[in-house]
């Protein structure tokens, strides 16, 4: 006979399938955490993925059109020259000469050596040397190319400055013409002192005009008015002179090409830079795209520039992106989870005033010295 | 009694299925990591040297994240005209499943990650 049991007061014959619903409540509890664990699994994933995009693009930010802007100083010694007196000739100490605050991007200027573009010629008895000091260095990005302080003014400035450097190096080295040498070049552009070294005629035009002599001594040498052979004695100077300034002519037009890129860079818009640097952040992005999500893109970019220097995230760029995670249990969880990931990618360089304690006479690519300060970690700051 | 031990049997595959499969997600969150941040050292270590230490790090980490699984690591740069374009950072493990049940698993899947960098060159 059957035991009755008494549970309330519903009488119940038996306990038989209250495994089987305890089981079924389990398993579909189970069956929940499963879906939810794999859910979790896909969402972290694709956050995951997503993440390593906007790193990739932050990065790509934060090196794509990156400059290493420099000023410096190039000190040349320039050794001993001869000194005669009537009976003996001996060397002595020759002067020393200093370009000061030639600005240009490290790479160029410090890394391949356009530093000793600047450096004149030693004295002819030798012993001379030449070096550079670091006087300021700051990174740019042509994102903020309009609004690195650079203007036209500062570009003007910046090209007399490399123009009166250039006077000053063309006429020391054509040591003992140096003063007539000044004359001529004084108030020259770099394009007007690239061609008079690039022809002989034009330069011995200006050098006859110095002293009032014609071309080619020609009137001073038609009648007999005594000025025919100061007039030659003056056009063979004139000529050694060329001859030892002309080969100048690279180092001037370098400088002009120099001016040529730096004002290229600075007269462009800064939309279009823009444009350039969303697609260098959209390139790595695309290239990166998370599998396990859909409708994937960068939604802000942050450039901390020179423009905001003071700014504890300078110099850095903060990528924003968001990403739409596929639910594959839609009647547990919610369609199209949204998730959004930032990324912040900081552009290094050492510190000059650190890499001053270390001595200031340069002849190579500066490795020495600290980091300049890791840029705080800027995600979220403006999201 | 037969409801009990069916019952505990199925409950205990799920189980073991969610241990797995949490398993599986972890593995492959870890080798996206892996190849991650071994390509973000590549592209910081520009000068050189970047390349050894990246995989060099990418080891690192995998030692910590994924220890005695030995994934196998590749980074190289991709060249566009000759000039260093990007550095990959590619990672794939030999997952094995139930290694928790025995040390070599029972079948097993290649999970595989890939993160492209800029090649990072300053003027």
């Amino acid at each position: 006979m059957q035991q009755q049991y008494t549970r309330g007061k519903i009488k119940l014959k038996s306990e038989d399938g209250t495994v089987l619903v305890i089981a079924v409540f389990l398993i579909m509890l189970f069956a929940i955490l499963f879906a939810g664990i794999v859910q979790l699994g896909i969402y972290l994933l694709a956050r995951d993925q997503l993440q390593t995009a906007a790193d990739a693009a932050a990065l790509a930010g934060a090196s794509s059109g990156t400059h290493r802007y420099v000023k410096i100083n190039v000190i040349t010694d320039r050794g001993q020259r001869t000194v005669c007196n009537k009976d003996e000739c001996w060397c002595s100490g020759c002067n020393t000469i200093s370009i000061n605050n030639i600005p240009g991007d490290e790479k160029t200027l410090i890394d391949e050596g356009g530093w000793k573009d600047f450096c004149v010629p030693e004295c002819d008895c030798g012993g001379g040397d030449c070096w550079f000091e670091l006087v300021d260095r700051n990174m740019m990005y042509d994102t903020h190319s309009m609004g690195w302080g650079v203007s036209k003014t500062t570009i003007d400035n910046t090209e007399k400055e490399i123009t009166e450097a250039a006077r000053t190096t063309i006429a020391e080295y054509g040591y003992g013409y140096t003063s007539t040498l000044n004359q001529i070049f004084k108030n020259l552009t770099l394009e007007q002192i690239s061609t008079l070294l690039g022809s002989k005629n034009k330069f011995m035009q200006a050098w006859m005009n110095v002293e009032g002599y014609t071309y080619n001594c020609g009137s001073e040498c038609a009648g007999d008015t005594g000025a025919c052979y100061p007039c030659e004695e003056w056009m063979s100077k004139g000529d050694q002179a060329y001859k030892k300034v002309s080969d100048r002519k690279k180092f001037v037009d370098k400088c002009i090409q120099t001016m040529s890129n730096m004002r290229t860079a600075n007269s462009r818009s800064i939309n279009k830079l823009d444009e350039e640097y969303t697609q260098a952040a959209g390139r790595f992005f695309e290239a990166n795209l998370p599998k396990n999500a859909s409708d994937a893109g960068i939604q802000k970019i942050t450039v901390y520039g020179y423009d905001q220097k003071n700014s504890p995230y300078y110099p850095s760029v903060v990528v924003y992106a968001t990403a739409k995670i596929k639910t594959m249990f839609p009647s547990l969880f919610p369609n199209d989870l949204q998730t959004t990931v930032c990324a912040s990618g900081a552009t290094s360089f050492r510190d000059a005033d650190d890499q001053k304690t270390w001595g200031n006479k340069f002849y190579n690519a500066l490795t020495g010295g600290k980091w300049y300060r890791v840029p705080e970690d800027a995600c979220w700051v403006d999201w | 009694m037969v409801e009990t031990v069916a019952t505990c049997l199925i409950l205990t595959i799920i189980m073991l299925g969610c241990f797995e499969t949490f398993s599986l997600i972890n593995s492959k969150l870890k080798v996206q990591r892996i190849a991650r941040e071994g390509a973000r050292e590549a592209a910081i270590n520009y000068n050189g040297n970047g390349l050894n230490l990246a995989k060099a790090k990418a080891k690192d980490i995998a030692d910590q994240y994924l220890p005695n699984t030995n994934p196998d690591i590749t980074v190289y740069i991709n060249k566009v005209n000759g000039e260093d374009a990007n550095v990959v950072c590619s990672v794939s493990l030999d997952y094995k499943y139930v290694q928790f049940l025995k040390k070599e698993g029972m079948g097993g899947k290649k999970i595989n990650a890939t993160a492209i960098y800029p090649w990072e060159d300053q003027t």
